[in-house]
């Protein structure tokens, strides 16, 4: 089955090409053309799925095949090309299955995605049909990401995913903010990415091969190592932060919220900003090589999910909420791999993305409801009108949360499991986040859905119940988000871990201590959320704002980060630009208009010799002739040859 | 009293030669169009002179039939097609006369300086009194039988292109 | 059979080249400073003739019975002919557009 794996990226290739040039005019045919490619691309991942679970590959590795794309000299040519293996398999099935999900959603969704989206006359939003041939971008481009078999091909494909999140964080350019937002994405990640392929440049110039398979025998094998393949890693992930909006280049990802919802959920929740973690993950068996990368990545995962998760405390904003919890989670994957437990981060990656994206949908279900994104002002009481929302949106949080048995606890607690045995303080760290998060889940969820409605009655009535393009991947998801974590159950033999890591796999760490105290941590969270904001009136978290003023300002403006970022920006690099900018204008441009100039007077001064007359070229050819006639002779009359 | 044959050659090609000089000085001289195509008859005649003279009988005829019979007929008809204005001097200004001058008198000089310090090779002439048409005739349908046809293309592609060119638009 | 004696007037190869040579350079000379395009014309058949005649006069002098120069000549005569044809239509179309057959006028071209 695995030697089909290039039509899975191929068939949400083939449905953009289709939109982008067929289908414009036909916004019904897009979005289901999108839906029944991702479909197509889902079957196909799950039997390699199936294939690599029944360990139908050969060492965990079904296919790895590369093609020439740039043949070098004296070089090993460029090549691209995929790998299947049980990493693969396992991200395909994520991404095809979110995404099949989130198309068929934002079928429903997308038809009025926007007050100022203006609907046509048959019916669908004008941006409808681009909606979706970015979505179908979008997931070819992902897809191909996670088949790559080298550094190059996922460089490519890197690259092609920012695109589209570029594109769809934009997706209404007409908004001020999103077109900001959209550019603030692609800018920080840009930044991330410059490092990233640095790194790579850097990798191949000491190992001469972007293959990650030869990377790993060479690394396994000590050819690369030490401070080189330190530095490498380091700007590998330089890239991951950027893409998996580590700190301090997070500051994208609440912005991109700006998005549609739906994209929102498959791109900045479940798949691409995963990506960075699935990179680290690949690059693992280098990574393992380098105690300083480990102690930076686990570093800086762990002060992300506790800094994000700080901020998710105090935001108003539904999908920031999210967008905060979703870089706080990375973070957990981040020191999971740093710490060594690659298998644990990916495990977290394989849970989250299903919970979070049913968060986000979730959350997109109640903003389309109420059309607006702030949870006090607008929401409140919605239980009584999207049962079917919150209970799923339930189940998602209590995963996210990390209260057993749900999904998110079990790889939520590998992690700390293995963090509590490598690093303390960072440990501590964790545990502090896992409060947190627990606090605002159940924040958002009692402000949301408990209480009296705060927002405008007119909205509500208009409502007819959302179509069940909506609501029924809301009850797909909230399957996984139940039971993936008893795929990784250590009680059940830890599945997940013998799946990803072969047979002999080491055991998974378990630890009761940690088990006993983040569970206990995560109750303790929410039961502080339920007497904060679960009883209808806020009286108690206003007293609180007015006495931490100060603190509370800093949450809000996220650590006055963006503006430290701003400020460097116009000043810094505008100033540097400017002078830049001087240079150019003065002496490069200088040269070349003084060239151009010089030019066209010498041009005026010889635009005499063009008489028009036909017997000045006339008389010029004749003298031209007898004077070359005379060159010709005169060095043989004198030579007296004749 | 025989006349010999070296001398009738000498004094045809001294007369003939004469005659295309003043005809061809004519044409330059000449104040208007219509006598310069008329002295360019009178060069074209001497030099069919000559060219029967130095025993391309063949040739001059043909000079004749096609210079004098065919492409002065088309210089009369184009200077009848184009009325003259006769108040404007036929010739440029004198600088222009004395530079043209010098370029062909350079030209002239050159080409005799080449032409008398050269040892030509063969130096005994062909018997003017031995008719050159078969051999022409051969020279043209079987060594430049190629050549012979692409001429003949060429003429139909300028008939054709003097068709398009004149035509009222 | 005796050889035949030298000729008392001989007309030699430089007599034709001379000749050649002359035409040619009296046709430059009134290509280059005729104001009228038929002139001009009649010039340059002037130039070609003197072509002719040199080759011509290299027919007479090189091998007997090979008469190479004079099939050239016959070649020259044709291209002259087609020449004539098309620079007399060219000079017919100016004149339609101009209404005057002059090259001093003729200077589109200049720069």
């Amino acid at each position: 089955m695995a030697q089909y794996a290039w039509l899975i990226p191929l068939l949400p290739l083939i449905s953009f090409a289709l939109i982008a040039f067929g289908l414009r005019r036909s916004p019904a045919a897009s979005g289901w053309v999108t839906a029944l490619a991702v479909l197509g691309s889902l079957i196909l991942s799950l039997s390699i799925f199936a294939q690599a679970l029944g360990g139908g590959c050969v060492q965990s590795v079904c296919i790895d095949q590369s093609y020439d794309w740039i043949p070098l000299v004296g070089s090993p040519s460029l090549a691209i090309g995929i790998r299947v293996d049980a990493l693969t398999a396992l991200m395909l099935v994520v991404v095809t299955s979110v995404s099949f999900l989130v198309q068929v959603y934002s079928t429903g969704y997308m038809r009025h995605g926007a007050d100022d989206d203006p609907v046509e006359t048959n019916g669908y939003a004008r941006s409808y049909a681009r909606y979706f041939a970015s979505m179908s971008l979008f997931t070819f481009s992902m897809l191909g990401l996670v088949l790559a078999n080298s550094l190059l091909t996922i460089y490519l494909f890197w690259e092609g995913v920012g695109l589209c999140s570029y594109l769809l964080i934009g997706h209404w350019h007409w908004r001020p903010e999103a077109a900001a937002a959209a550019k603030k994405a692609f800018l920080v990640t840009r930044l991330g990415d410059f490092g990233f392929l640095l790194g790579i440049l850097y990798l191949f110039s000491q190992a001469h091969t972007f293959q990650f398979d030869q990377l790993a025998q060479m690394a396994a094998s000590g050819l690369i190592g030490g401070t080189a393949l330190t530095i490498a890693m380091l700007l590998i992930f330089c890239g991951a932060a950027g893409k998996s909006a580590q700190f301090p280049l997070h500051v994208w990802l609440p912005d991109a919220m700006e998005g549609p919802t739906p994209v929102s959920a498959l791109i900045h929740a479940a798949t691409m900003v995963a990506a960075g973690v699935y990179l680290m993950a690949r690059v693992f068996p280098l990574l393992v090589h380098s105690d300083l990368a480990l102690q930076i990545v686990a570093t800086i995962g762990a002060f992300t999910a506790i800094f994000a998760a700080s901020m998710g405390l105090v935001a108003t904003d539904i999908k920031r909420v999210m967008a905060y919890s979703t870089i706080s989670q990375l973070g957990y994957m981040m020191l999971g791999i740093g710490v060594g437990a690659a298998t644990a981060g990916v495990f977290h990656l394989f849970n989250h993305a299903f919970f979070k994206a049913l968060l986000f949908l979730g959350a997109g279900s109640v903003i389309h409801l109420v059309n607006s994104n702030e949870m006090f002002a607008s929401m409140g009481g919605l239980r009584r009108y999207r049962p079917v929302t919150m209970l799923t949106m339930w189940i998602a949080a209590l995963s996210l949360a990390g209260i057993p048995p749900f999904s998110g606890f079990w790889s939520k607690d590998e992690i700390l499991a293995a963090a509590a045995t490598r690093a303390m303080p960072l440990y501590l760290a964790a545990l502090v986040t896992v409060f947190m998060t627990a606090f605002y889940m159940g924040r958002v969820m009692f402000v949301t859905f408990y209480g009296e409605f705060r927002g405008d009655r007119h909205t509500l009535e208009h409502d007819h119940g959302e179509p069940m393009s909506m609501t029924i991947p809301l009850i797909i998801l909230a399957i996984p988000s139940l039971f993936t974590g008893l795929w990784g159950a250590p009680f059940l033999g830890s599945g997940f871990a013998a799946f990803i890591e072969g047979p002999g796999a080491p055991e998974v760490a378990t630890r009761l201590d940690v088990v006993v105290l983040s569970s206990a941590l995560a109750f303790l969270g929410g039961l502080l959320s339920w007497g904060m904001y679960g009883r209808g009136s806020f009286t108690i978290p206003e007293r609180l704002t007015a006495q931490l003023s100060w603190p509370h300002h800093v949450l809000m403006d996220r650590y006055h980060l963006d503006h430290l970022y701003n400020w460097i920006a116009s000043r810094v690099v505008l100033g540097l630009a400017w002078l830049a900018g001087q240079f150019d204008t003065l002496i490069v441009d200088g040269a070349v208009n003084g060239i151009g100039a010089r030019t066209v007077q010498l041009g005026s001064v010889l635009r005499r010799l063009q008489t028009g007359q036909v017997q000045t070229y006339g008389w010029v050819l004749f003298a031209g002739a007898v004077f070359l006639a005379l060159l010709v002779a005169l060095p043989i009359v004198t030579a007296g040859h004749l | 009293m025989v006349i010999p044959v070296d001398f009738l050659v000498a004094g045809g090609f001294y007369t003939f030669a004469l005659i295309a000089i003043i005809g061809a000085i004519g044409v330059v001289a000449a104040e208007r169009v219509f006598h310069s195509a008329l002295f360019l008859v009178l060069a074209l005649g001497g030099v069919a002179g000559v060219f029967i003279v130095l025993g391309a009988d063949f040739l001059g005829a043909v000079e004749i039939l096609v210079y004098v019979g065919a492409i002065m007929v088309l210089i009369l008809f184009g200077i009848m097609l184009t009325p003259q204005h006769v108040q404007i001097p036929e010739t440029g200004g004198p600088a222009r006369v004395v530079s043209a001058l010098v370029v062909s008198g350079a030209v002239f000089l050159l080409s005799l300086a080449v032409f008398l310090t050269s040892r030509w090779p063969n130096s005994t002439p062909t018997p003017s009194d031995v008719p050159s048409t078969p051999f022409i005739a051969s020279g043209l349908l079987y060594t430049y039988a190629f050549p012979f046809e692409l001429a003949s293309v060429l003429l139909l592609i300028a008939m054709i292109g003097a068709i398009v060119i004149a035509r009222e638009p | 059979m005796p050889p035949a004696a030298p000729p008392l007037y001989p007309i030699t190869l430089q007599h034709g080249l001379i000749l050649g040579a002359l035409l040619f350079a009296i046709g430059i000379v009134g290509a280059l400073t005729k104001r009228n395009a038929i002139a001009i014309l009649m010039s340059i058949e002037l130039m070609l003739n003197g072509v002719i005649v040199t080759f011509v006069a290299f027919a007479r002098h090189a091998i007997p019975s090979d008469l190479t120069g004079q099939v050239f000549g016959i070649f020259i005569m044709t291209v002259a002919a087609a020449e004539a044809a098309v620079g007399l239509a060219i000079v017919i179309a100016v004149h339609r557009v101009r209404r005057t057959v002059e090259v001093d006028a003729i200077d589109t071209l200049q720069g």
